[in-house]
């Protein structure tokens, strides 16, 4: 999909779900692979159960780490409502991952506005790209044994899309989770990467 | 390690340590803020690196300053904001010189991430005279920080190397270098330099300005850099707008300058030169524009917004939109929640918070995660400026606020802040004869930026021991009298505690002592539950704002994967069908604080005379439906309130409904309605269909909120079921009667006999006030489906109309022998009704005795009055002769399947049909609300009108609480549905008016 010198991608979750990590292990692959990387994250107030976004960008030559609205190859989301705060900075027809987990926000958020039922998320998603996937990661990851390897889950299935070496990614989890997990988070990894596989195979 | 380099991914933070590291620093010391933390974090792994978290950063960089005029290179990071604090010694060692170099780092915040504001601290450096480097990649942070010390020894002077978020916290790829161990500098009195009388700095101003800015200047041509391209478009940029610009336009000629103060003039003159546009791109002040006008050259007047972060897209948009270029339109959102950061589960500082909101403190807050408890629910503090403000804001505050505002004001500091700056504050506190209550939030960590050791943790950045700075020995050190130290998680002990304080004459320290519950991922015990028999949905809990806390379905639930067990939700439920503080209440009254008592009950119940006589009191549970032992702790803490008020038949167990009875009649006695009628008016008028508990209640706080309330009631006085519903020998209507002219006295108009869908119709309402409240009640009965009815002229009753005759004092006939269908509410106060009137009355209910829904009380009352109940009974058939009721065939029950409510369904039991001689059959099978006036508009309703939680029907502006949406059935859950309504409608047109 990547004709682009550049990949713009965009991690949004909830400030605890991990995000930092994925995206890091998504540069190192990038870097991995010989490319030039940049990313940027969120630290601080932001991070106490808040909305979390951050960016990774690879290519030949990054310079800043920062991605705008309209621009993003990838929304990788690992939470639905966040999907869709930062759907706009998908590009049209762009690759929407969505981890099908929802976390509530706090009952005064939730005084302002509704959660987005199903309907109306896939629906917004649809107006976007043609590419968005639902993700059932949370359950694979489940299944595998905790839920603290959705992300790795995401990462597997984000690998079948972007033009980087699997012994790459494997290299960069590898590396970046701790090390007492590596092994289950190898087949995470993997459990996504079968997902998309079986899932996605309409996308070009 | 060999020559060979090594390329790594490291954050711009990272890489400055690494270059600092390589550029032989001895010393690095700074304060823990949001972007810069990072810095001193990584050159802490360093063994080479002395490196310190200094009590704030003043003292970070007077620290750095010594060690370099010793002759050790140092560094001092902060974030820019730090950078004001550290601004003495900033500007004034620019006057100075260094020996050995001396580098600043100043972390800016556009956008402002965390931060209280978005200065840009290159105006600093100007204004300080300092040299100022600003890296682009995190290639250039760790070059530039290399290059900063080599400046700063080289032209005598400190270097301010600045950042902005996307830099400090952007990775980017690096190539390593080796440490460069560079021989200590000798040093050398020289007090010339190095003290700052006037006559000494008058010549130092000289020098900098005669010899090291010009010589700097031609040194900042080192660190331009021109990146050839087309003539047609020539753009100036720095830092991270570079990168933005470079990828904006990657065909224009760019000057990226790296030392931007003082600026390389004549090179942007040469620059400048034949071009036909020019174009400085910056974040932030226009610091460069400025300054490249001020050389004579015409630079593109384009619209960059003076505040937020760049991004590639508006950089284009502002230069060069190019229709092709630009991103695609955004698609339309949904309405979304906004999900701000919010303090975690079991957070120690909700404690402290709560308690605040209690006593309705005025709070002048501080720097630091609790910041947090700013929001809303807790909504608990006023101000909160910059670090260490709290105390010495408050100490002013006091100066000017009246005796009974002075009661309300307290300090609010973490650990951390206070050794900052809360210190000196504190002392000038007590030194000026200030009578300030502070307390400090004490988590052991400076939690908002990720942990950092300080003074009081016992260990130092390098994670050796360190000594603990005792607060309390400190506050008490410092002649402070009254120093508490209060566990923030036992919230009654932490209203005393503060509560006392406030009464005192003289200044307090509070340290409220507990870890932070991130830091220590503790969990206190077992994970709360709820039991749904027991909860009451007054909502009372989430006023914790506690993100463990969800409702789902309107029901609440706590989440396992986020409590920790930390038992403020248990202690704040109290079973309570409105939602009263009862713990504060009871606490205010074993006080003999009636009257302070008396506006806690107000603030969740308007009709606390009525609910203390007809509430059917789930406050009396033993155990509360968080777990709590609420009963034993209430004996334990208040046995002169359980001899004051036990409840009839145990002694040793208290009434709170008798404590709320006398309060509410405390209340009749001593407070009109002016009391609480609202101290600032505000233009938006709202209806509300119905003054039964709900409509009223929801006026009440609608009112209370300065609003313009206009209540419509069909009958001919308000009150509802309480007047209408309730018999007078439950209910004495004079009591009714006081707490409804409250309301009068405050504003609302209360209009009667007005039926909306006849007299007026709901798009009438729609047009005419700003929102609508739905709260007409289930004032209809529910019809029963009973062979033989349409027979019956004569001796068929139903309950609601029973009630309503007798209470509105219409002469009601029942005969002799009168039989009641139903087992709730209604039911019983026909039974006893009837009774009263004189008949023989027996009940039959369908399910088991200990199924009724009726409020226990009153069943037994009813069997004291000597009324029969047939249980598992259900009517089939009414018998009539000449259109006369004269009996009744029933059929008997039994338990079946199970239903969807958890009970089980009861069916007949083949064969068992009996019939009984009755004059009377009064229907009282439950009630169902009269929704026709809806039937014309889009609004959603079945047999309810469908809303979310918080009342918010589907429509914008439409609104509904109490039975017609909830169906509670209860006066006192219906006022709590009221209350909840009214903070809805307050929100929504607070948005609509701040839309405007």
């Amino acid at each position: 999909m990547n004709t682009h010198e550049i990949t713009n991608i965009v991690v949004v979750g909830v400030g605890g779900q991990g995000s930092v990590l994925a995206g890091q292990i998504i540069a190192r692959a990038a870097m991995l692979a010989g490319l030039s990387v940049a990313t940027s994250e969120v630290h601080g107030m932001a991070q106490r159960g808040g909305s979390v976004f951050s960016t990774v960008r690879y290519g030949k030559a990054v310079l800043s780490p920062a991605v705008s609205e309209g621009t993003a190859d990838v929304l990788l989301a690992f939470e639905k409502l966040e999907a869709l705060r930062y759907l706009n900075y998908l590009t049209t027809n762009g690759l929407a991952l969505v981890n099908d987990q929802r976390i509530v926000p706090s009952i005064e958020s939730l005084k302002l506005a509704p959660y987005p039922d199903d309907r109306t998320l896939e629906e917004t998603l649809r107006r976007r790209t043609r590419s968005a996937f639902l993700v059932p990661a949370l359950k694979i990851a489940q299944q595998i044994g905790t839920p603290a390897l959705t992300n790795t889950v995401m990462l597997g299935a984000l690998s079948l899309f972007l033009d980087l070496p699997q012994d790459a990614w494997h290299s960069a989890v590898t590396e970046l989770v701790p090390p007492k997990t590596v092994e289950l988070n190898l087949l995470a990894f993997d459990e996504g990467l079968q997902w998309a596989k079986h899932h996605a195979h309409i996308v070009t | 390690m060999t020559q060979q380099s090594r390329v790594i991914l490291l954050s711009g933070n990272e890489a400055i340590a690494r270059g600092a590291w390589e550029a032989g620093v001895r010393v690095g010391c700074g304060y823990p803020g949001t972007p810069s933390t990072e810095i001193l974090e990584a050159l802490a792994q360093y063994p080479e690196v002395d490196c310190e978290w200094s009590t704030n950063e003043k003292v970070a960089l007077e620290v750095a300053v010594g060690a370099a005029l010793a002759g050790g290179r140092a560094i001092a990071t902060m974030k820019h904001v730090g950078l004001n604090v550290a601004a003495d010694p900033f500007f004034s060692v620019a006057y100075m010189g260094v020996n050995a170099g001396l580098v600043v780092v100043s972390a800016d915040d556009p956008g402002m991430h965390s931060s209280q504001n978005e200065q840009d601290n290159r105006l600093l450096a100007r204004a300080a005279r300092v040299p100022l480097l600003e890296p682009s990649t995190t290639q250039e942070c760790k070059d530039f920080t290399i290059a900063a010390f080599e400046i700063s020894e080289r032209y005598d002077t400190p270097v301010l190397v600045r950042t902005t978020t996307r830099i400090s916290h952007g990775k980017g790829l690096v190539t390593l270098g080796e440490r460069c161990e560079i021989p200590r500098r000798p040093y050398r009195k020289n007090v010339q330099k190095n003290v700052v009388l006037p006559a000494h700095g008058r010549l130092r101003h000289i020098i900098i300005e005669t010899q090291r800015i010009p010589a700097l200047e031609k040194e900042a041509e080192r660190w331009a850099q021109i990146f050839e391209g087309s003539d047609d478009l020539a753009i100036i940029a720095s830092g991270a707008a570079f990168l933005y610009a470079r990828e904006a336009f990657p065909t224009a000629t760019i000057l990226k300058l790296g030392m931007t103060h003082p600026l390389p003039r004549e090179l942007i003159k040469r620059f400048c030169a034949g071009k036909k546009r020019i174009v400085v791109l910056e974040e932030l002040e226009p610091y460069l524009t400025e300054q490249v006008r001020a050389l004579g050259i015409t630079v593109e007047e384009i619209s960059l917004p003076r505040f937020g972060e760049l991004s590639v897209g508006l950089v284009r948009q502002a230069v060069e939109p190019v229709p092709d270029g630009a991103p695609p339109p955004s698609v339309d959102l949904p309405p979304l929640p906004p999900r701000p950061p919010i303090l975690c589960a079991g957070c120690m500082h909700r404690g402290v918070f709560y308690v605040l909101k209690q006593l309705d403190a005025i709070v002048s807050g501080d720097i630091g995660c609790y910041t947090l408890g700013a929001l809303a629910p807790l909504d608990a503090m006023d101000t909160c400026m910059n670090m260490g403000a709290s105390l010495s804001m408050a100490h002013g505050m006091a100066k000017i606020f009246s005796e009974e505002e002075k009661k309300r004001l307290v300090a609010v500091i973490g650990d951390s802040t206070f050794y900052h700056s809360g210190v000196p504050a504190l002392i000038d506190i007590l030194y000026n004869g200030g009578q300030i209550v502070t307390i400090i939030l004490d988590n052991h960590t400076t939690a908002m930026t990720g942990h950092q050791e300080h003074p009081g943790t016992g260990r130092t950045i390098k994670g050796r021991p360190a000594p603990v700075i005792d607060l309390e020995s400190l506050a008490r050190g410092l002649g402070i009298k009254h120093v508490h130290r209060l566990d923030p998680y036992d919230l009654l002990t932490a209203w005393r505690t503060i509560d006392a304080a406030l009464h005192r004459p003289d200044p307090s320290v509070i340290i409220a002592d507990a870890s932070c519950v991130l830091k220590e991922k503790r969990r206190f015990g077992e994970i709360v539950s709820v039991d749904h028999k027991k909860c009451t949905e007054c909502f009372a809990c989430t006023e914790l704002g506690c993100p463990a806390i969800e409702i789902q379905d309107g029901h609440i639930e706590i989440n396992k994967l986020l409590c920790i067990a930390c038992t403020h939700c248990q202690q704040v439920c109290a079973d309570c069908n409105a939602g009263i503080d009862i713990p504060q209440v009871l606490e205010l009254v074993h006080q003999k604080r009636y009257a302070e008592a008396f506006r806690v009950l107000m603030r969740a119940n308007p009709f606390p005379a009525v609910a203390g006589r007809v509430c059917p009191h789930p406050c009396d549970h033993e155990v509360n439906a968080l777990g709590w032992p609420q009963e034993k702790l209430y004996a334990q803490r208040y046995p002169d309130l359980v001899r004051e008020f036990a409840a009839p038949g145990y002694p040793a167990k208290l009434s709170v409904r008798d404590v709320e009875r006398f309060l509410g009649d405390y209340g009749i006695e001593h407070f009109s309605g002016a009391e609480f009628a609202p101290t600032e008016e505000r233009p938006e008028k709202i209806a509300i269909i119905g003054a039964g508990p709900a409509g009223l209640s929801a006026a009440f706080y609608l009112r209370r909120r300065g609003f313009r309330v206009t209540v419509l009631e069909a009958l001919e006085k308000p009150g509802g079921m309480m007047r209408y519903g309730i018999p007078a020998f439950r209910l004495n209507k004079e009591i009714l009667d006081r707490e409804i002219d409250r309301l009068s006295m405050m504003g609302v108009e209360i209009r009667c006999n007005v039926t909306v869908g006849r007299d007026v119709s709901f798009a009438e309402l729609q047009n005419e006030y700003d929102a609508v409240v739905i709260a007409v009640g289930d004032s209809a009965p529910q019809e029963l489906e009973l062979e033989g009815t349409s027979e019956v002229r004569e001796g068929l009753l139903y309950g609601v109309e029973f009630l309503r005759r007798i209470n509105r004092g219409q002469r009601v006939q029942v005969g002799r022998r009168v039989a009641v269908i139903g087992g709730g509410n209604t039911a019983i106060d026909c039974a006893r009704s009837a009774k009263r009137l004189g008949a023989e009355v027996t009940v039959y209910y369908r399910r088991t005795a200990q199924e009724m829904p009726a409020i226990r009380d009153e069943i037994d009352e009813a069997i004291l009055e000597g009324i029969t109940f047939e249980f598992q009974t259900n009517p089939i058939k009414v018998l009539a002769q000449g259109g006369r009721v004269c009996g009744l065939e029933l059929i008997r029950m039994q338990p079946g399947p199970l239903e969807k409510d958890g009970r089980r369904r009861p069916v007949p039991i083949p064969e068992s049909e009996f019939c009984v001689a009755v004059d009377t059959v009064i229907l009282a099978i439950g009630e169902r609300a009269d929704l026709g006036f809806l039937k014309e508009t889009n609004i959603q309703f079945a047999e309810k009108v469908q809303t979310t939680f918080m009342g918010v029907a589907s429509q914008p502006g439409v609104f509904a609480c109490g039975d017609v949406a909830f169906g509670y059935g209860t006066v006192t859950q219906s006022i709590a549905t009221g209350r909840r309504v009214a903070s809805a409608v307050a929100a929504y047109l607070k948005r609509k008016s701040s839309k405007r």
